[in-house]
């Protein structure tokens, strides 16, 4: 065997006895003074790496902080949202409801729940149908009412809403001037409201509000529809025509009350 | 006589580089923990007593770790003591010149002897992360062959020894 064997040898036999010593305790005592030794030593040392470590660990605290702080504003940001959200939603069905209260209407609230398909239509979909009450023909506003349009088609649980500004929409006016003018307020492809068949001799003014005349069956009268933006007259025409900026946006529609106002029929049928 | 004192010596020097180890690595920031202090000041024995003795240092610094640390006993020593020999070896053998470049590279041997012999251990003793063990080798390596190089120029061994050109 040469040399580099028998040291390698050597070796292993002290390194194998001292792990064999320390299984069995022998070496527990030894290890335990050395111990003892060290961790006086480093005990110190240790101390101060603790007060040196908190001006290191100081950034990293600061920047896992700041991340901290960061996905927390995130969070709140979107709770903010969310509030907001709600508020306005709040906001809405209380200006509804005093609406409701005040002019004792029959009502019911509904959620916008998706608009039509038809290119050509300017409709929204509710989420209450004829199970809830909700009929065809009755008036369909947001805030403190002002109108949107009428249910046109009633399922068991949702209702597709007209909007006014749809070109199959029709609706009895009333311009609160000092003539009272009443007219038909008609939609266009979703672009524009027109109030019609204003007689001509009567005074139109831009800003003039606009709202139901209650004309139309199951409209109750007194819904804002709008205001007037431009008024259209010829000569020779016998009726003169109102542009109308409606009131509502209906870009943003979220929470809607339906009015089960009773129709001339309902009253009828009521009596008799 | 002699030989009883360099004992004494070579166990004072081992309980010195181990508590000096574990003193600074507790000073020092991620990653910077990684660096083998007590492995770079073994290293730097072996340059500058040039005695095969000095393998019986890296044991007995192997055994202090183990007493200190809670990982399977015997897994230091075996790593300290072969890497220890190995080098030795190397240094009589292959990096005979005491230049600059020769310590950079014994640094970097000794470095990976160690971590190779300790890993191999590892694997058949204990579940091991082997990509947690790559990247703190990586530190190791480099920051423990800086300070070995760093070491040797900044203790002047490089004076006692004249390189052979």
């Amino acid at each position: 065997m040469n040399r580099k064997s028998k040291t390698i040898l050597s070796i292993a036999v002290v390194i194998a006895m001292t792990i064999g010593l320390h299984a069995t305790g022998v070496l527990r005592p030894i290890e335990e003074t050395i111990m003892g030794l060290i961790g006086r030593t480093t005990g110190s040392a240790y101390g101060l790496s603790k007060k040196v470590q908190a001006k290191f660990a100081t950034k990293e605290e600061l920047a896992l902080t700041a991340q901290g702080y960061f996905e927390e504003i995130q969070d709140l940001t979107f709770d903010k949202t969310r509030l907001e959200l709600l508020e306005e939603e709040n906001r809405e069905l209380r200006q509804q409801h005093d609406f409701i209260i005040t002019n004792q209407y029959p009502a019911i609230g509904a959620d916008v729940i998706g608009r039509t398909l038809d290119p050509l239509a300017t409709a929204i979909r509710i989420n209450k149908g004829h199970r809830d009450g909700v009929s065809i023909g009755n008036p369909v506003m947001i805030g403190e009412g002002i109108l949107i349009g009428k249910v046109y088609e009633v399922q068991k649980h949702s209702a597709f809403v007209r909007l006014m500004n749809d070109n199959n929409s029709s609706i009895g006016a009333m311009i609160m001037n000092g003539d009272k003018s009443i007219g038909v307020v008609e939609g266009g492809y979703g672009l524009g409201v027109r109030m019609n068949f204003i007689p001509q001799n009567e005074v139109v003014t831009p800003g003039d509000v606009i709202v139901t005349s209650g004309l139309t069956p199951g409209m109750p009268r007194g819904l804002v529809i709008g205001t007037v933006e431009l008024v259209e007259k010829q000569p020779h025409e016998p009726f003169q025509q109102a542009v109308i900026s409606p009131t509502a946006d209906f870009s943003y529609i979220n929470v809607v009350t339906v009015i089960n106002y009773p129709t001339f029929e309902d009253t009828e049928t009521s009596s008799s | 006589m002699k030989k009883w004192l360099y004992a004494l010596k070579l166990i004072a020097f081992s309980f010195l580089s181990v508590f000096v180890h574990l003193s600074v690595v507790s000073l020092l920031p991620h990653p910077w923990y990684a660096v083998h202090i007590a492995l770079s000041l073994l290293m730097l024995q072996i340059i500058s007593a040039e005695r095969g003795s000095i393998v019986w240092m890296g044991f007995v610094i192997g055994m202090l770790f183990d007493i200190y640390s809670t990982s399977l006993f015997g897994l230091h020593s075996i790593s300290f003591t072969f890497t220890a020999l190995f080098l030795y070896w190397l240094y009589k053998e292959i990096f005979i010149t005491q230049s600059l470049w020769a310590v950079a590279l014994l640094a970097m041997t000794g470095t990976v002897l160690f971590r190779v012999i300790y890993s191999i251990i590892s694997f058949f003793t204990t579940t091991v992360l082997w990509s947690d063990i790559l990247v703190y080798s990586i530190v190791e390596f480099l920051s423990t062959v800086i300070l070995t190089v760093l070491l040797y120029l900044g203790l002047g061994i490089y004076k006692h020894h004249k390189p052979l050109h």
